[in-house]
């Protein structure tokens, strides 16, 4: 076995190498770039060395430096983790060459797999079933057609330089095949300088089920069952789990008994993942890819088979034989997984990266993550901060226990997609485990519809209610925590009896009604809807607040101008309504001399773009150079003046009209 | 400590006729109230009502206690209501302050001679209590009709100036809001105050209006460019900062509090405990027959924390009883009546309002007192200097003090539980709570008295029909002017408070109280 690894990735992975290196007593050594420093994928290592700059071609993507790296600290190997260069054959063999271990298979299986003509027809010789349609990548229209009739519609046309679903079209009717065609083909080129494309047959509502295999160097290759990866939004995957449910024994041993003929034709060595698409429709199921890596959802095996894979990783790249053989290997309960991204799902999944001001996950789930309190998400990685995986006897019990972990999870600071993947476990489909790859896409409003507005605005509101220092029994009825507290205060208003509190989401102004009050309790509404706020927890700058609203938990925290909350895994950022007095300055865009003098310098013309704060006029006077300054963005209107002409006090020398905030 | 227990059956038929006529002297005060909620603050034109205003200023959650709310009812006519100018104590940005806000709809917020008192009434709390001031300020001056009646005297217009001056110099913030006109007198409220926000195109602040300086000078001028915000913020310097509207304006006032130096009220010095007995029995306690006593030990029962009361002297000048408590954690000196005042009685409570003032405990009077005990025998006994004494006590007490009328307030009676001349804090009256010089019956009888001897003198009999028809205008005008409503409107009392009301309202005043200045007392001359 080895002595010391280098984990060549970031992350919730790079965390999770170690943890099995830490297990087996091999020394690790971690890298990172620069937007990277101090991340907790760096805890535990033996060295941390610093690879680059932030972007990924500067650092987790640069072969050399990480070859310099592990053998300037003595590594014996190199484990690539999932992502960046862990199917790359380049690299691979690069590390092959530097006289180290590659943790994974063969590069020659890398460069294989990774073309998807030549995967598929290795495959179709070893007699696993494949998607009708082109063996041959071609970037000519008319061969294409002819392609796609052999193949059958509707056809998928998917270009050899594309990965994770990238560039693929659909064409349900031949009519627009041709159109289609030139067009991918030009996109392709574009995105991937490869117009090559291959065609195939489209599986109309096609579950997404995939077999993990093992291989080692003494040709023993087994499989660890299949996943069900169908839930995907824009071809990746968000909730995984093990096993698939609602496909027939036989079909699901065809399946397994497939991926490992695939794998021994390979002669595959190391962790691999078999991908199928299966009809449920027609009962069949097609070869799609080959991922010659460890997979992000590789937990959810670990959690039925109760093995370690990154385990078996190291021990197979060391030269042992599997630790298994298939007979003994066995599959127990059901497992999900659910990949916590900072992203925002209310704005189309933008990223979301930023600074996790407060993270607390679910104790009762297992969460492989590289993120804690603190920390930063930097923008130039995969969203991906976490995933997090429940284990349990049966498949609604797990799904029961990965909804409340989500619910359970508290997360400040970035917007995540928590409370969208806590709706989807609660679709119906989702439910009866009948979701095919394309129910996010045709289910997203509804997916997106719970996220609760009024209910942050309501948290936000309480939070504004004022407290004694210490919210203790003795404190003055002023504070109105006793009682009815609010005495005359109901005769100001017959609406809102204790107050109301304004607070905006967005540009958006919420009007939270303070109806009744009691300790850490609160009654409000919004409208006609009411709210019952509970204070759990008082926060600090260091801890956020904590309680239930309706019954539902939320987190909040304080910022510099407003609240940052989640409820129900959503979070929404809310700004206290307070009028900078610089806006009120956008009503009168005139600016004025200040004192009598000359105006020594003209920096603007009419019709100029100007910018809060940049200097239109410069006027002389008293020997000093007075700036004038513009209130506002907006454009100059008029000018008044001009070089060396004197003015008096008050004197308008340009009006700016202020840039409407459409 | 002792603790008071019940005897009273609340499912007996007294408990229920004493329930159901006090519910009857409630709903006239309820009706009145509801006049003048739904007849004040009237939305205008980019300016928020004034009631809502004031919710607005203050922090969501805490409560407000209103000064003078019955200010001027049925007075002018009927519809000034609420004096014009809501006043009231509450928090803001965590610290307690009294808010002062014109009605701009009642009359264009001018001042009629009751505005003034109301005024004048909340700067006096605010001065005894330390409390910042805020005035949302939406007033056309004097109302000139009436100018005899507010402007030349003391504790009329001037005297708002001179307070605001006086309490600067104090160290009580004064700031000011305009949210509407400030005119003439109005204008120097503004002007007066340490910091002043005004609201751009309602906010005006001017000495003489535009139809003024029309008349004056000839010259026409509308009030934007003769006062408005733009000219004040930057030419004239009379305002400090501007609002964008009325919301904005009460947040920068919120802001000015925020960054003011007084702390955050602290907490009591004792735990709150609920009474044993339920506050909501205690209309049943009140005797529907107002010539029957009201038990004074069940209406302690009712107020006081765990209804404990430690009795001073309890064997001895038995018709006033006084004692140690306290009332949401704040510890309390009460007295309170069970009959006529003799000379022990006077002097007992003398003496308990000297060892409360000596040991720093604020005092509470609940009223329910028909006078001095009168005749030749009590007269002889010196009742006279005994009841001054009292009197003298009450009216050198610097702790706290804090007046509730529960049942009749009558003649010296009124003088010697710190009627309104004594400097209460805070006064208020039960909705079922009387008080004039002597009731109304006794007033009818002297005066007939008087009557049957001139008639006797001219030879002439009073004949019972005659005198009948000669005491019930006397009653009829008795009960009208010892009214709640009838005081409340001329600021005899500060709020009419409901009994099961009180504990939260003496308890809000405590803490108000506990927040302030305080002074050493010094006693005159007990004629001993």
């Amino acid at each position: 076995m080895f002595s010391r690894i280098l984990i060549a990735n970031r992350g919730e992975i790079a965390c999770r190498i170690a943890r099995t290196c830490s297990h087996l007593g091999i020394e690790f050594v971690a890298v990172h770039s620069t937007a990277d420093t101090g991340a907790l994928h760096l805890e535990g290592a033996v060295e941390t060395v610093c690879i680059g700059a932030g972007p990924s071609s500067e650092s987790y993507l640069h072969v050399e430096r990480l070859i310099e790296a592990a053998k300037a600290t003595d590594c014996q190997a190199v484990h690539p983790g999932y992502g960046f260069l862990s199917e790359n054959a380049p690299f691979a063999l690069a590390v092959e060459n530097a006289g180290l271990v590659f943790i994974g298979p063969r590069p020659e299986t890398i460069e294989a797999m990774g073309d998807k003509a030549q995967s598929k027809a290795m495959m179709r010789a070893a007699g696993v079933p494949v998607v009708p349609g082109s063996d041959v990548a071609s970037e000519d229209p008319a061969r294409l057609v002819e392609l796609a009739d052999e193949a059958g519609f509707p056809v998928l046309l998917k270009p050899t330089g594309g990965g994770g679903g990238k560039g693929m079209v659909v064409i349900e009717n031949p009519a627009d095949l041709i159109s289609a065609t030139e067009a991918t083909i030009r996109q392709a080129k574009a995105s991937f300088g490869d117009g090559r494309l291959l065609i195939e047959r489209f599986i109309t509502d096609p579950r997404h089920i995939e077999v993990q295999v093992f291989g080692d160097s003494h040709g023993h290759v087994v499989h660890l069952f299949e996943r069900e990866c169908s839930l995907q939004r824009r071809h990746q995957k968000v909730i995984e789990e093990a096993p698939a449910i609602n496909i027939p024994e036989a079909t699901r041993s065809a399946m397994r008994e497939a991926a490992v003929r695939g794998a021994e034709a390979l002669g595959y060595r190391n962790a691999g993942t078999f991908e199928f698409i299966y009809s449920p429709e027609k009962d069949e199921f097609f070869f799609l890819e080959v991922n010659t890596r460890l997979q992000v959802e590789h937990p959810v095996t670990e959690a039925i088979t109760g093995l370690d894979l990154v385990e078996w990783q190291l021990r197979v790249a060391a030269g042992e034989s599997l630790p298994l053989a298939q007979d003994a290997i066995v599959a127990r309960g059901h497992a999900m997984e659910a990949r916590i991204c900072a992203e925002d799902p209310l704005h189309d999944f933008r990223p979301a990266p930023g600074r996790v001001s407060h993270v607390r996950w679910p104790e009762s789930a297992r969460v492989d993550t590289g993120v804690i309190s603190g920390g930063e998400v930097p923008a130039f990685y995969d969203p991906m901060i976490a995933k997090i995986i429940v284990h349990a006897p049966d498949r609604e019990t797990a799904r029961h226990s990965l909804h409340a972990s989500l619910l359970d999870t508290q997360l400040i600071g970035v917007a995540t997609n928590i409370g969208f993947l806590a709706s989807l476990l609660t679709d119906p489909d989702v439910i009866a485990g009948t979701a095919d790859t394309g129910l996010i896409a045709r289910k997203i409003e509804a997916l997106t519809a719970n996220a609760p507005d009024d209910e942050t605005a309501a948290v936000a509101a309480a939070l504004q209610l004022v407290r004694p220092p210490q919210s203790d029994a003795r404190a003055s009825p002023w504070f109105g925590q006793q009682g009815r507290g609010g005495f005359d205060r109901e005769m100001l208003s017959s609406e809102a009896q204790l107050g109301t509190v304004t607070v905006l989401q967005e540009e958006t102004p919420f009007s939270v009604r303070v109806l009744a009050r009691n300790g850490d309790q609160a009654q409000l509404a919004i409208g006609d809807k009411q709210f019952r706020v509970q204070i759990l927890h008082a926060g600090s700058p260091s801890m956020p607040w904590l309680g239930t609203i309706n019954s539902r938990k939320w987190t909040a925290a304080a910022t510099a101008d407003g609240y940052d909350t989640q409820i129900d895994g959503w979070r929404n950022v809310l700004a206290r309504p307070d009028i900078a007095d610089d806006m009120l300055e956008g009503g009168s865009g005139t600016a004025v001399a200040p004192l009598p003098g000359v105006v020594s310098a003209m920096l603007i013309e009419a019709g100029a773009e100007v910018r809060k704060g940049q200097v239109l006029v410069v006027v002389e006077a008293m020997k000093m150079e007075n700036p004038i300054l513009a209130h506002s963005d907006g454009i100059v209107e008029e000018v008044f003046c001009a070089q060396g002409d004197p003015v008096t006090s008050g004197q308008a020398l340009v009006r700016v009209a202020a840039a409407t905030s459409d | 400590m002792s603790v008071l227990r019940s005897e009273i059956n609340p499912a007996s038929e007294a408990f229920r006729k004493n329930q159901a006529a006090f519910d009857l002297q409630l709903e006239a005060i309820e009706t009145a109230r509801r006049e003048i909620l739904s007849g004040s603050g009237k939305k205008k034109k980019d300016k928020l009502p004034v009631r809502v205003r004031v919710n607005r200023l203050l922090d969501p959650g805490s409560p407000f206690v209103e000064v003078g709310q019955f200010g001027a009812h049925d007075m002018y006519g009927g519809t000034i209501y609420s004096g014009g100018i809501v006043t009231g104590i509450g928090m803001v940005s965590g610290r307690l302050v009294m808010v002062v806000a014109n009605d701009g709809s009642v009359k264009g917020g001018t001042y009629y001679p009751i505005t003034i008192r109301k005024h004048i009434r909340a700067q006096q709390v605010a001065r005894e209590n330390g409390l910042p001031c805020i005035y949302l300020v939406d007033s056309g001056g004097a109302f000139l009709p009436l100018q005899d009646e507010i402007f030349p005297d003391e504790n009329q217009f001037g005297t708002i100036f001179r307070n605001i001056a006086e309490m600067s110099a104090l160290g009580l913030p004064q700031i000011a809001a305009v949210m509407g006109s400030c005119t003439a007198g109005g204008a120097y409220i503004p002007a007066m105050c340490d910091e002043t926000v005004i609201v751009r195109g309602t906010g005006t602040i001017f000495l003489g209006g535009p139809q003024l300086v029309q008349a004056a000078t000839g010259a026409k001028v509308d009030a934007e460019s003769l006062g408005g915000a733009d000219l004040h913020t930057t030419q004239s310097a009379v305002a400090d900062h501007l609002a964008h509207d009325d919301e904005h304006a009460l947040r920068l006032v919120r802001d000015i509090v925020a960054r003011s130096p007084s702390a955050a009220p602290a907490g009591s010095p004792l735990a709150p405990e609920e009474p044993l007995y339920d506050p909501a029995e205690l209309p049943g306690l009140i005797s529907a027959n107002p010539r029957e006593p009201i038990r004074p030990r069940e209406i302690l029962a009712r107020l006081l924390d765990g209804s404990r009361f430690d009795e001073y002297r309890a064997r001895w000048g038995t018709t006033i009883i006084c004692g140690t408590g306290a009332i949401g954690g704040y510890p309390v000196g009460v007295l309170i009546n069970d009959g006529v005042l003799f000379s022990e009685s006077a002097q007992k409570a003398a003496n308990f309002i000297e060892i409360c003032c000596q040991r720093n405990i604020p005092l509470v009077f609940l009223h329910n007192i028909n006078g001095f005990m009168v005749g030749q025998e009590y007269e002889a006994d010196g009742i006279a200097r005994h009841g001054a004494k009292m009197v003298n006590a009450v009216s050198c007490a610097a702790v706290p003090k804090f007046s509730v009328l529960i049942g009749g307030s009558y003649g010296a009676g009124n003088f010697a539980m710190c009627g309104r001349a004594f400097g209460p804090r805070m006064m208020a009256m039960w909705p079922n709570a009387r008080t004039s010089v002597m009731g109304g019956e006794q007033a009818a009888k002297v005066l007939a008295l008087v009557r049957e001897a001139q008639l006797n003198n001219q030879g002439e009999e009073f004949e019972p029909e005659a005198q009948a028809a000669f005491k019930e205008p006397i009653l009829k005008r008795y009960e009208e002017c010892s009214h709640p409503l009838y005081a409340a409107a001329r600021m005899w009392v500060d709020s009419i408070i409901t009994p099961q009301q009180t504990r939260d309202w003496l308890g809000l005043g405590l803490a108000m109280a506990a927040g302030g200045p305080s002074k050493e007392t010094r006693f005159g001359i007990f004629r001993i």
